[in-house]
């Protein structure tokens, strides 16, 4: 069909105030290195001229908002793009996997959202569409909705689920309080990106150089008393010196050691709080608001302080659902709940980094008693009270104490051989530490299944849970290292679309051999059963 | 895990028969169903393949390493003492890489079996860090097989087998006989109307 291409099923154009959106997409990644070059530099010279580089890539964009076209047909979605290659993509309805808005303040001042369509075919989004008013997208999303329900009814199932659906709105199944966002600003530890970006962006702008790091180096005042004696001036400290208090300086020879470790401990202290309110400020900047709702099939989030991004999830196309709660989330009795899908895997836009992308919030943080209606919800074959743990073996603790023990050792021993041998002392706490670590990892490790669902939890510091339903499992991995021979054991993986490499997967170690093989057995059997529908 | 269990129709590793190398000539039905839930080995070929590979790549790393040795005791920075240490490196680097071309195959096909059943195909391998993975015949993406020179030359093929997961994204199976490879690909890939992505 894509080469009839007819050009009565492509009708719709842009939002006429698109050119907007793609001047400025051509121009954002041009504007702010040649201001910053042009800031840092302190002088105007080619770089301006550089600018008017501009001028033919916001032309280029108009050109592209003129041609670009999109329609709908029966079964795609059609979307015809391109200047000089002219470029056709026919989406079938069935294989969208979520829309997802984008909507900056801008966008939202002329009732417009730039939607991108995903696909499961991995490495990013089907197609960006720049930009559409909100009525255009309400019509694509019933469109698109509607051609889906009819696939799964040509395809004989799911028809009856399919049917309730349509409706515009749909019930809110989290909201989160402005306090929760701030709870999640203090659990998260992205401040740390907010430091690395200023400390990157004071390198550029040369803060560092000249006058700047003699004054924050950690020289005592004698030893700049003596360097400024040697040039014959009067003997007087950098400007700001002098205000300093005694115990902020160093210099052991009057005050011995404890001032400066407390100095220490302080400025930690103090980093510490500067990166936690960073933290703070980020996750209102990106949560603020965060909203689950639930239209039919459909689960749609919605975040974001400033730019608003709004996704969609088609509820049956969930392939892994994780439950994390970190210490301080269960002292604030909170857990948060994310889920992977496969469009989403490897998505790595220019906005909204990898990570929050590729595994997309359910809930942020959420109560604890909220967590079983909204399972209901989101995993309704999911019966978390039928899970019933299984621990791991007893003898897997050996196994985590002497991994840890490794850890310690490799951290303990260049230090002892290189800075002194008394850090060869911190195997002591190093060893209790393993110790601890091991009993407590094995009393919260344990795997569960339940109806067509297989879990597994671990952790202590921050428990995680994962949940897969056996219709999305691809692949079961049975394996065992030589260590994993000598105590008799295997681990046992399963695999799915769209798993994050860091984040937490169903892969249960040190299972005595048989109850792995069962469990492999089991759980291919099951998978094997199940058509796999994305 | 032991090794496979030796299988009548599979020849000893290290006498390929050459005979069996032209196959092809007998018409496919009279084989009888691959998907019997039997572990069968690789192509007892593919251990002389891989040893040619690997022999292949000794030779390359002995050119490499032999003009080293040679520039160096030429150039001497080290001194007399050093030669031997030098010498020393040559001989050791050669010798693992020379001896895990000829003994690591063999190896690594007895510890290498796969299964094919109704339900999906079973891969096993690994020789120290074993794994066994399971691939359902409803998680089949599409297969692939592929054969180099090498392998043609000795009638073997890999099979890759491809889902949608993640971390086995795709699953590589090398030095299955060719006929094999293809009636694998066939039943995995039989029927597989029920994918409606």
């Amino acid at each position: 069909m894509a080469s009839e291409a007819p050009q009565s099923g492509l009708d719709n154009r842009l939002h006429p105030l698109s050119w907007i959106f793609l001047v400025g997409s051509t121009i954002k990644g041009l504007v702010i290195p040649a201001l910053l070059l042009v800031f840092a530099s302190q002088g105007i010279g080619f770089e301006l001229w550089a600018l008017l580089l501009l001028v033919p890539a916001a032309t280029v964009a108009l050109l592209k908002m003129a041609v670009f076209r999109y329609g709908f047909t029966p079964e795609d979605l059609v979307i015809r793009d391109g200047f000089l290659t002219r470029n056709e993509r026919h989406i079938p309805y069935g294989r969208i996997q979520n829309i997802d808005l984008v909507r900056n303040p801008l966008h939202r001042w002329l009732g417009v959202a730039e939607v991108r369509l995903e696909t499961a075919s991995g490495s990013k989004a089907e197609a960006v569409v720049r930009v559409l008013s909100m009525d255009a997208i309400e019509e694509m999303r019933s469109r698109v909705f509607a051609g889906k329900v009819r696939a799964r009814e040509e395809a004989g199932e799911e028809g009856a689920e399919a049917a309730e659906a349509g409706a515009p709105g749909g019930r809110t199944l989290v909201h989160m309080p402005t306090a929760d966002v701030v709870r999640y600003g203090l659990i998260d530890n992205r401040g740390m990106v907010v430091v690395g970006a200023i400390l990157g962006l004071a390198w550029q702008l040369g803060l560092f150089d000249g006058g700047g790091p003699r004054a924050w180096s950690w020289t005592s005042r004698d030893e700049i008393r003596d360097n400024l004696r040697g040039e014959g001036a009067e003997p007087s400290l950098p400007f700001g010196w002098e205000d300093l208090p005694g115990w902020l300086t160093f210099h052991p020879q009057e005050t011995g050691w404890l001032a400066p470790i407390l100095t220490f401990v302080l400025l930690l202290l103090a980093a510490w709080v500067v990166l936690r309110l960073f933290s703070v400020g980020l996750a209102l900047f990106r949560l603020y608001d965060f909203r689950l709702t639930r239209d039919g099939e459909d689960l749609r989030t919605e975040l974001g302080l400033f730019t608003r991004f709004t996704a969609t999830i088609p509820r049956p196309r969930i392939q892994l659902l994780s439950i994390e709660s970190g210490w301080l989330a269960r002292r604030f009795g909170r857990v948060q709940v994310r889920v992977e899908t496969a469009g989403s895997a490897f998505s790595r836009d220019s906005d909204g980094d990898a990570s929050e992308r590729r595994a997309r919030w359910l809930a942020p943080l959420l109560p604890e008693d909220r967590l079983r209606p909204l399972l209901a919800e989101t995993l309704p074959e999911l019966d978390w009270d039928a899970l019933d743990w299984q621990p791991l073996p007893p003898r897997a603790k050996r196994r985590v104490r002497n991994r840890a023990l490794v850890v310690v050792l490799l951290i303990c021993l260049p230090l002892g051989m290189l800075l002194s041998p008394w850090a060869f002392l911190l195997l002591l706490p190093g060893v209790a530490w393993a110790e601890v670590h091991a009993r407590l990892w094995l009393r919260q490790a344990g795997w569960a299944m339940a109806g067509p669902t297989v879990a597994y939890r671990s952790g202590w510091w921050k428990r995680k849970r994962s949940i897969v339903r056996f219709s999305k499992m691809q692949t079961v991995r049975l394996s065992h290292t030589p260590f994993d021979r000598r105590y008799g054991m295997a681990s046992v993986a399963v695999d799915t679309a769209g798993a994050g490499s860091i984040s937490h997967r169903v892969d249960v170690p040190f299972l005595p051999l048989d109850v792995a093989r069962s469990l492999r057995d089991r759980l291919y059997a099951e998978a094997a059963e199940t058509a796999f529908r994305w | 895990m032991e090794p496979v269990a030796e299988e009548p129709r599979a020849p000893e590793p290290s006498e390929p028969s050459g005979e069996t190398g032209d196959a092809p000539a007998e018409p496919a039905p009279e084989r009888p169903s691959l998907a019997d839930g039997r572990e069968r080995r690789l192509d007892p070929r593919s251990v002389t393949a891989a040893r040619i590979a690997g022999g292949i790549g000794a030779a390359a790393t002995f050119l490499g390493t032999t003009l080293a040795l040679g520039i160096l005791l030429w150039a001497d920075p080290f001194g007399r003492s050093g030669h031997f240490v030098v010498f020393g490196a040559w001989l050791f680097l050669n010798g693992l890489i020379s001896s895990h071309a000829w003994f690591w195959p063999p190896l690594s096909y007895r510890y290498t079996a796969w299964k094919l059943d109704e339900q999906g195909m079973g891969i096993r391998r690994g020789v120290l860090w074993r794994s066994e993975i399971s691939v359902p015949k409803s998680r089949v993406q599409h297969t692939d097989v592929s054969r180099g020179p090498l392998q043609r030359a000795f009638g073997i093929a890999t099979l890759v087998i491809h889902t949608a997961g993640t971390q086995n994204a795709s699953v590589p199976l090398s030095g299955l006989s060719y006929e094999d490879a293809l009636a694998i690909r066939d039943h995995l890939i039989e029927g597989g109307d029920d994918d409606g992505v």
